[in-house]
Formats: C-alpha cells, structure tokens, sequence
C-alpha cells in the first residue's frame, strides 16, 4: 500500500500531461506503447501515473445521492414562477439604458471626429472644396451607422442561443448582451445629428475660406460664420457636455435597473 | 405510466414542446438522480443541490422549445451546470463572499451521508474522505471542478462532458489537468487522511 508522496520537484514534461489521457485510456495504441517504454524508463512517471490513478479511483469512490425527492414540476410550480420573473419596468428601464449609453458614446465619437475634421478644413484655409470632405464624411458616417432595430424587448428573455441556459437565471444578462449588440446597430437619432451638424460644418468650413477669397458672395457668408464661430465653440461645449451627462445618467440606470432585475434572478 | 417505460426520450421532448407536461415529468424522473448528484457536487449543499436541480428543470421545462435535438441528458445537466454556477454567483454577490466556503454554511446540509449499514468504523473513515475530497472539489476553480466532477465523479466521456460544458474536448482535458494537479496537492496536505482511505482499500 502506498500513501501519497509528499511533494517531489517535477519537470512539466510531456509526458506528465500525458498521463492524464493515459491513464483515462484516451491514447491510441501507438501512444500507449511509447508512453509505457517512457514509465518503464521514470520512477517518477511511475508515481505520478499511480497518484493520478489513486486520485481517479478515489473520485470516482464517492457514493452517488439518490434523489431527496421527485422533482417532478407541477401547474402550481410554473405559476409560481412566472409570478417570479421580473417586471417589465426594469427590463423596460435596462434597455432604454443600454441604447441610449451607445448612442450617446457614438453620437460623443462623431460629434468630436466633426469637430476635429471642421478645424482641420479651417486651419488648411482651403477653398470651397473644402466643404465636400466634411459632407462627405458626414455622408460615410452616416452609412457607418446601421440602421438596425431595436432590441426586441420580449424575445431576447429567455431565447440566448445555447439550450442549455438556464432561462431565468441567466435570462437578464443574456438579454443584456443581446440588447447590446442590438443597440450598437444604432436608432434614427443618429440621423438627426448629422444635418445639424452638417448645415454647422458647412458655415464652419466655408468660414475659414476669406483669406484666399475676394469673392463679394462669399463675404457675407464668411462675416457669418466668423461671427457663428465662437457660438460655435460653445456649443460644441454644450453638446459635448451634454452627451456626456446623458451617457453617465444611461450607465447610472444601467446599473440600477441590472441590480433591480438580478433581485428577481 | 407506459409512457415512462417505453418511450423514448425524443418522443418525451416532442410531447413537451405540445406543453404534455406529464411527458416532460417522465424525463425529469429519468434523468433527476444525475442532475441531482451533477448539483450537490458542484455546490457541496445538499439544500443549495434541491433548489438548484429543481430550477434546473423548470429553466428546462421553458426552454424545450428550443431544444433542436441530441443528447437530452446533456442537456439537461449543461442546463444544471449553468443554474450551479449562476446560483454560486448570485450568492456571491449578495454575501460578498471572497472564497467558496462562506458562500454555503456547508455543516447545515453536508454532502456526506454515512451509510449505516458499514461499521461504525468504516463509516467513519469513509465519510471523513468523502468529506475531505468534497472540500477539495470546492476548492477548485468551477469549471475546473466540473470538469473533474463529470469525467471523474460521475464518469461521462470527454466528448459529452465537453457539450456540457460549451467548449472543445481539448479544454475539457486541460481543465481536467490542471484540476487533478490541484487535487494532487491538497491530497498531499492531508496525507494521513488519504491515506486511510487507501489502506482500507488494499
């Protein structure tokens, strides 16, 4: 009879991590073969293969529970837990939260590409072509956004892809990830945006132009938005600032409406 | 009652999925006792192990309509392992536990049970290593110590047990690896206790 060894320094060799399969009798005749001239050849292979063979003798020792009870389910069973699933207000309050996180993130990320691509055009001092890039990445934007639907509120709840989920437990996490990535796809604001932007870009860009152009059309427009770009400025602040509350207050009810649900999980 | 003898389980699933409950109650009868043992393995309670088999089922029981086929045991036990996992989490969170044992009071509902029909000696030696190999398993990582639970404890081949798990034969064989080393080093701590075990054996 052998007791366990105390530890022993050993190699993490191959052949070390073999033996598990060896010794579950997963190896195929050629490996078992090399493997057994290999034990032949280490007391120490020899002792880790009897440990592991031990250890697998010992779980496999432990007795098997009979059932306390029938599990069998019952009418009374499945009321109770439909009556258990979480209200539609969290689930309601989680997804709104989740859709108006990304589109803020996304609406700050565009919101701040514009900004950056509006002073490059005004610093290069350009000429009226330097108004077709910015409409034009705004137009890509645009097409960058998917024009996806929404979440859908009651079939993400319980329908993740593995059969195997256990539905209510993991029921709100999954229908979070869902909601994510159903959210990335974007909402019609996105579409809003953009004009407004543009129409602002626009002036913007044209606005940097009066120092190549005597053009007496082209005055009145550039007095204009020279005079529109410090309010410019500032609202550029105003929005950014408010993107930014608005995506702390989503991730805020984010939060809550999660812990809200996980009380009914 | 002949439908429990002699159906079969593909006919059990499709009569569920019409909403026969009494057909998916046959299923429940038939594979309860591996669910049963997959949760109390997994969580080392045998309270927490009720609770968690029977939401395994009723998570099972709305989730048939889903079910596209294959193995029903299988799925019957990835849907038990997922409840375990979710029920350690939950518990986690709300006791802010930072390991495993203070999760469940495990001397409220101990896993093991003595046989009374052994010696009072054996009976003691026995459930001394049972106990201590329990403790063990729940000192492993949860995906490691289901991974040992299914192959070892239980023994469901590699590829079963890596449906069960979601993944690949070759993480089930790493996990079981890195398990069995870790169970090799706690059995080492406690070499007198083991070693009983053994001796008794031979």
């Amino acid at each position: 009879m052998r007791n366990p060894l105390p530890h022993v320094l050993r190699r993490k060799t191959r052949w070390f991590h073999q033996a598990d399969a060896y010794v579950d009798g997963r190896v195929t005749p050629v490996e078992r073969d090399l493997f057994e001239e290999r034990l032949e050849e280490s007391p120490e292979l020899q002792e880790h293969v009897h440990e592991t063979r031990q250890l697998k003798q010992m779980l496999s020792g432990l007795p098997e529970h009979p059932a306390p009870r029938s599990f069998a389910l019952n009418p009374g069973m499945l009321a109770e837990r439909e009556r258990r699933k979480a209200p539609l207000a969290p689930r309601v309050a989680l997804q709104l939260a989740q859709a108006t996180a990304v589109v803020s993130i996304a609406a700050l990320v565009f919101v701040g590409l514009f900004d950056v691509s509006s002073n490059m055009n005004g610093g290069a001092g350009g000429n009226d072509d330097a108004a077709v890039p910015a409409s034009g990445d705004i137009e890509s934007a645009n097409g960058g956004n998917g024009s996806g639907g929404g979440a859908d509120g009651a079939a993400p709840l319980g329908t993740t892809e593995p059969p195997g989920d256990a539905d209510g437990a993991n029921g709100p996490e999954a229908f979070g990830d869902d909601a994510i990535d159903d959210g990335a796809e974007g909402s019609a604001d996105e579409d809003a945006l953009p004009e407004d932007d543009r129409s602002s870009g626009e002036s913007g860009a044209s606005g940097t132009e009066p120092a190549g152009d005597a053009n007496a059309q082209d005055a009145s427009p550039d007095l204009q938005s020279r005079s529109e770009q410090p309010e410019t400025g500032s609202g550029s602040a105003l929005l950014y600032g408010g993107l930014v509350s608005l995506t702390v207050l989503a991730a805020g009810v984010w939060i809550y409406a999660k812990r809200w649900l996980a009380a009914y999980s | 009652m002949d439908a429990k003898v002699t159906t079969s389980d593909e006919d059990l699933v499709r009569q569920s999925k019409d909403g026969d409950l009494p057909a998916f109650n046959a299923l429940v009868e038939r594979y309860q006792v591996a669910v049963y043992n997959l949760c109390i393995r997994l969580l080392g309670n045998r309270e927490a192990a009720e609770d968690a088999a029977q939401e395994a089922f009723l998570s099972a029981y709305r989730a048939i309509g889903r079910f596209e086929g294959g193995n029903v045991r299988s799925w019957l036990l990835r849907i038990a392992a997922n409840q375990c996992k979710d029920e350690l989490r939950r518990k986690r969170r709300k006791h802010r536990a930072s390991s495993l044992d203070e999760i469940f009071d495990t001397m409220d509902a101990p896993v093991e049970v003595p046989d009374h029909a052994e010696s009072p000696e054996d009976r003691t030696a026995r459930s001394a290593v049972s106990t201590a190999l329990q403790d063990a398993l729940m000192e492993l990582p949860f995906d490691q110590r289901r991974a040992i639970v299914l192959v070892d404890v239980l023994g469901y081949p590699y590829d079963e047990v890596a449906t069960i798990c979601e993944t690949t034969p070759g993480t089930i064989k790493s996990r079981i690896h890195r398990g069995r080393e870790k169970l090799r080093s706690i059995v080492r701590r406690n070499p007198e206790l083991f070693g009983r075990q053994s001796r008794s054996e031979e």
